[in-house]
């Protein structure tokens, strides 16, 4: 049997401001539409980092109905 | 040559029903609607087992123009159990590779390999034109003595019941009546036994429309499926393109919705594209031009009592993945050996339930790849649009981005989970199919002499054995030995009980006599579950 992994819903991140002034930053100049493909494609690096899909899957719920 | 707009590759003859001429008819064990390939090949498989075989064609010949193309390993082997796999390798154009590109680069931004299992007899592709198909199974039927092709004659009629059912028959001379015990419809995506039966078909309408352009000229190209997503000469839409024999190619444009059919397919509309994909200096002549549109559904059930739905008019898809006639030839294969052992009286009729569970899952399995795929390829939202994007963007220099993308995921096996044939497996299995999977093909030595596994399971349950000891038992046995790829690929000492369409049905690291008369009375559902 596989361990089921869980999507990590605790703090897990040193330098947090930094990460979020980083994501905030590299939008700038950028158009709506433009800004969508940027945001897609680190989605895309990053579940691909991740590499579970259950945890993705839990991500995206919890994503479109955080309560 | 063509009739009411459908080209003909070849006229068929026509014949009075001898029903009509005063000689009254038996009832039919079955009677099969359609000569597609779907009902060409079951009538095939049935001939083969020996039935007397009624194939109810509504034209009086077969017809060309652009339909089915590339046809899979799986079709290939389900053709060799046919014995006509070997004539359609010959004629075709075998591939493996496909290359999908972005925009104008000439570098593929992915690329894929459709045998990863290497060491099987076919390929994992291979294009021919449906009507040579079509053609094979008619030559191949046309030798066996059990077999009328009623060239002309269409069902527009049917009474129903718990027994069988009555068909009437429209042929040039009058209308006439079949009585027959089962009813094969193979009638196609608009199957008149279904529209009879007022049976549902449900699923999406994808509105997009593709111009298929099958052309000929001479240029040395490799025989690689190539897929353009943006390119110059189609932008912001998608191309395709695909090797045939006889030096014709398919040529695959998407064109939006709201197109004018009759204007789309004129030369001079059409030629922009050929030249725009091949070069301003391209020669090529016009084989056949059309517009086609597409939808993925299904009918809720297959089976209705002694009425039984097989290829498309059963389940349609769109075309990317080729998963048309590739997933209504394993349909064929399925139905024929349950078929066969009802009639012959060794398994329940209640077998049949489980073709409507089997193949209810492969043709779910098939919609949802096909629906994937054209939601990739055409995709329809300003979201979806730049996800697509995206992903070929990172396509271009990471790899961890090229499998997302999606420009048809070609037709491979579906697996059958669960399925009340199987048993399910007791103890750990390194390698080897599990059940309810197909068996994977490996050269084999056979009586000193060379072969493949797949070809040497016949059309009847087979235990096979890799080892030097076969349990006893009343069933065909195949039993492999030595040190070679197959033992690597099913385990050593292991045994597999085969279905006669190539399914596992169970498997057992250390079989036991009692043990195997279990699996195999479950595989034809008999007695309890
Ligand atoms: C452009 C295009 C590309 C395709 N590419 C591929 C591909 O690459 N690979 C693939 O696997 N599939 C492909 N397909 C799909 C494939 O062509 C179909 O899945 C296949 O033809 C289905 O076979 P069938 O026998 O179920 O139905 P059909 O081929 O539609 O045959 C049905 C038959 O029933 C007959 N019939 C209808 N009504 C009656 C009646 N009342 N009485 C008697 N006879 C009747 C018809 O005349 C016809 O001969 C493609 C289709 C298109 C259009």
């Amino acid at each position: 049997m596989k361990p089921v992994i869980k999507l990590n819903t605790k703090a897990n991140m040193l330098r947090c401001d930094d990460v979020y002034e980083a994501l905030i930053n590299v939008h700038t100049g950028l158009s709506p539409q433009e800004s969508m493909r940027l945001n897609i494609k680190l989605v895309l690096f990053l579940t691909n980092h991740i590499g579970h899909a259950d945890v993705i899957f839990e991500a995206i719920a919890k994503a479109a109905n955080p309560k | 040559m063509s009739f009411e707009g459908i080209p003909i590759y070849k006229p068929k003859p026509y014949k009075k029903a001898p029903e009509l001429s005063g000689v009254a008819g038996s009832r039919h064990p079955f009677v099969i609607v359609g000569s597609g390939p779907i009902g060409l090949a079951l009538g095939l498989a049935m001939a083969r087992k020996g039935h007397q075989v009624t194939i109810l064609a509504a034209f009086d010949f077969i017809s060309a123009g652009s339909k089915g193309i590339c046809y899979s390993k799986e079709a290939l082997d389900i053709f060799d159990q046919l014995g006509i796999g070997e004539r359609i390798v010959k004629k075709g154009v075998v591939w493996n590779v496909g290359k999908v590109f972005w925009g104008d680069s000439s570098d593929p931004v992915y690329q894929f390999d459709m045998l990863p299992v290497k060491d099987q007899k076919n390929p994992g592709f291979v294009n021919i034109q449906q009507y040579y198909v079509e053609d094979y199974l008619v030559d191949a039927l046309e030798q066996m003595d059990n077999v009328d092709i009623r060239w002309g004659h269409a069902v527009s009629d049917m009474t129903h019941d718990e027994n069988g059912a009555t068909l009437t028959v429209t042929s040039r001379d009058g209308d006439y009546r079949l009585e027959t015990d089962y009813v094969l419809a193979c009638d196609g995506s608009k199957s008149t036994i279904r529209e009879l039966m007022g049976l549902d078909f449900e699923g999406r309408i994808f509105e997009d429309s593709f111009l298929i352009a099958d052309v000929k000229f001479k240029q040395s190209r490799p025989s690689e499926r190539w897929f353009w997503f943006d390119p110059p000469f189609n932008k912001g839409r998608t191309a395709l393109l695909h090797k045939q024999p006889d030096d014709i190619w398919r040529l695959d444009f998407q064109l939006g919705w709201d197109v004018d059919r009759e204007e789309a397919i004129k030369s001079e509309n059409v030629a922009p594209f050929i030249k725009g994909l091949l070069g301003e200096d391209i020669e090529y002549e016009e084989d056949w031009m059309s517009i086609y549109t597409f939808q993925c559904r299904r009918m809720a059930r297959f089976v209705h009592g002694r009425v039984i739905f097989a290829g498309d008019a059963a389940h349609q898809v769109s075309p990317f993945g080729a998963r048309g006639a590739n997933s209504g030839l394993p349909d064929t294969q399925n139905l024929a050996w349950k078929l066969d052992m009802i009639l012959r009286k060794q398994a329940p009729e209640s077998l049949l339930e489980s073709y409507n569970i089997e193949r209810t899952q492969g043709a779910d399995e098939n919609i949802l790849n096909s629906t994937r795929s054209t939601d990739f390829i055409t995709p329809k939202s300003e979201v979806s649009t730049a996800f697509r994007d995206a992903a070929l963007e990172l396509a271009n220099t990471y790899e961890f981005a090229r499998p997302l993308v999606n420009s048809g995921r070609l037709s491979t096996p579906t697996p059958y989970h669960d399925s009340p044939l199987s048993t399910p497996d007791s103890g750990e299995f390194p390698v080897g199919p599990k059940p309810g999977h197909v068996c994977v093909d490996a050269p084999i030595t056979v009586n000193g002499k060379d072969g493949w596994l797949l070809e040497s399971l016949g059309d009847e349950f087979t235990l096979l054995h890799f080892g030097d000891k076969p349990p006893s038992t009343g069933l065909t046995t195949l039993t492999i030995a030595g040190n070679n790829l197959a033992l690597e690929r099913y385990g050593a000492g292991t045994s597999y009980l085969v279905r006669p369409d190539k399914i596992v049905a169970a498997r057992w690291a250390h079989a036991h006599e009692s043990d195997i008369k279990k699996g195999f009375s479950r595989a034809i559902a008999q007695g309890g579950s």
